[in-house]
């Protein structure tokens, strides 16, 4: 096996590691799963093309997350995105997956709040650490996990 | 702090296999492709250029390019030291009269979009099936806001 089999063997181990929890954050952004999938590939060819050397696996997860949250919201920006997302939310919704009236919850939240969600009750994160990874206060993630689960039991009507 | 609610809710929004396949195979091919040099990036688009002119050369519509602006909140282009802004206007959209294929630079990205006039000689472009009003503004104003 050469050097650029053996790198693509690592690279398609963290791939199969991560692929779901990238999945799933970017499809908290576009709710679709044709977008979703591209910001999936652009996520990870950023990846390969990084060459950061990284700690650990916890290290690149994070890292993940971080990327495909900051391509989903700078593609969300864009002025292509602007007029589709006025026009065809009729197309988004046939080309979503079946869910919850929980998930659905979720994904109504601001981004900076279903991120936050989502890292602290699915991925098992803790505030420190969901700060550490946003590059934001601690205080500032406990404000949004504080807010974010009143505006889900206000959709809820109850508890989570 | 886990939820199993969550959890559960979450655990459906995954890929399927055949779809997880799919993407790695995008992501190694874009990957390989990514490491041709760039002078030899630079002659397909510069052949898809030409292409694109004599396409529309033949359908007598000329190429425009024009560089557009997101920044602000509403959609901004310069064409020939003319500035348009994106408008409220919900223009008519009958018998528009089409004017070429705008070719729109953002973030080093190209799209080709028609140009349109109606009857009100409002600026229209279609992207899709989506048509999009612009009116000229006096460029001089839009470098100060």
């Amino acid at each position: 096996m050469n050097l650029q089999d053996s790198k693509n063997e690592d690279f398609i181990d963290i791939y199969n590691k991560y692929v779901d929890t990238v999945y799933r954050v970017c499809y908290m952004y576009y709710k679709n799963k044709s977008d979703t999938e591209d910001a999936v590939q652009s996520t990870f060819v950023k990846f390969l093309e990084s060459g950061k050397i990284f700690n650990d696996d916890e290290h690149i997860k994070a890292w993940l997350i971080v990327t495909a949250s900051n391509i989903c919201k700078n593609s969300l920006k864009h002025w292509y995105r602007k007029i589709i997302n006025i026009h065809s939310i009729e197309e988004n919704l046939e080309s979503t997956a079946p869910h919850t009236e929980l998930l659905n919850s979720v994904l109504k939240l601001p981004d900076k709040y279903k991120i936050t969600i989502y890292m602290y009750y699915y991925e098992g994160y803790n505030s420190r650490e969901i700060a550490r990874i946003l590059k934001k206060n601690e205080s500032t993630i406990r404000t949004y996990l504080k807010i974010g689960r009143s505006l889900l039991k206000d959709d809820l009507g109850g508890n989570l | 702090m886990k939820n199993k609610k969550m959890i559960e809710s979450f655990n459906m929004i995954a890929p399927s296999v055949k779809e997880k396949e799919m993407m790695l195979d995008n992501i190694l091919n874009n990957k390989e492709k990514r490491t041709i040099p760039f002078i030899n990036q630079l002659l397909p688009v510069a052949l898809s250029f030409l292409f694109v002119i004599f396409l529309n050369s033949h359908e007598t519509t000329e190429v425009k390019l024009a560089t557009l602006k997101t920044g602000s909140e509403k959609l901004e282009f310069t064409y020939k030291g003319k500035c348009y802004q994106e408008s409220n206007i919900l223009s008519n959209t009958d018998n528009l009269e089409k004017e070429g294929i705008l070719t729109i630079i953002e973030n080093h990205e190209l799209y080709n979009v028609s140009v349109y006039k109606n009857k009100n000689n409002n600026t229209i472009l279609k992207i899709r099936d989506y048509y999009v009003t612009f009116v000229e503004v006096n460029c001089l104003k839009e470098k100060k806001g």
